[in-house]
């Protein structure tokens, strides 16, 4: 299944880009996800302890179970206001 | 003596480009017939740690950012007696001195809307995925550090 990836702030800018689609097992957790962005990206490995994630506009943890086609943003922390 | 009307709060989340002033976010908060609106306006600051600022650009996951706004203020909510309320937030660059957040709570009194917005505005920015890159005087730039 396809899910695709969304980044923003210092990830998009470090990664130049704010998405992608990304090929995964029937079944992969966020957690699964992210540890092959891990592989691919120094930058989401240096900053996995801190990032929260969410699909559509839903906060979810790494356990989640993703569906085909979902939208998996990978949050680093937030300064709006 | 009712004080209160008993029916649902009316609230209204901005995530964009541009919001509207502040008076159109007054003249929201007294649609209820409140006795204290408090309006909360954030905006670009000069000087950080001695470091002049001339611009700071603000960008969000805008469907998340909605969505937890909406869950912000339905908390606020249950919090303190909220009759309207309201949270607009500019994406993109404000210059110093421009607004870059609008938080509003119209209350029957005063003290619940101070509280409620003070703890929207501290709430939306460890909670609220949109995050600024600062850029300074010197011509350096960065993204904040940010915080959840």
């Amino acid at each position: 299944m396809h899910v695709t990836i969304l980044y923003f702030s210092h990830l998009r800018s470090a990664l130049g880009r704010g998405k992608e689609v990304v090929g995964v097992a029937t079944g992969a957790r966020v957690e699964d996800v992210v540890s092959l962005l891990a592989t691919r990206y120094d930058e989401v490995a240096r900053m996995r302890s801190a990032l929260r994630f969410a699909v559509g506009t839903s906060f979810v943890d790494d356990s989640h179970v993703l569906s085909d086609r979902d939208e998996l943003a990978l949050l680093t922390p937030v300064s709006g206001g | 003596m009712i004080d209160q009307m008993h029916t649902a709060a009316a609230f209204d989340v901005r995530i964009g480009m541009d919001i509207p002033p502040a008076d159109a976010a007054m003249a929201f908060l007294a649609k209820g017939g409140s006795g204290g609106n408090v309006l909360f306006a954030g905006t670009t600051r000069r000087f950080t740690r001695g470091e002049e600022t001339v611009v700071l650009s603000y960008e969000a996951h805008v469907p998340l950012a909605k969505a937890e706004c909406a869950r912000l203020l339905e908390e606020a909510a249950i919090r303190w007696p909220i009759l309207r309320a309201l949270i607009w937030h500019r994406i993109g660059e404000v210059p110093v001195s421009e607004v870059s957040v609008l938080i509003g709570v119209a209350s029957a009194h005063r003290q619940p809307a101070f509280n409620a917005c003070n703890w929207l505005i501290d709430t939306l920015k460890h909670r609220v995925p949109i995050w600024k890159r600062e850029t300074f005087r010197s011509g350096s730039s960065s993204w904040h550090e940010g915080s959840w």
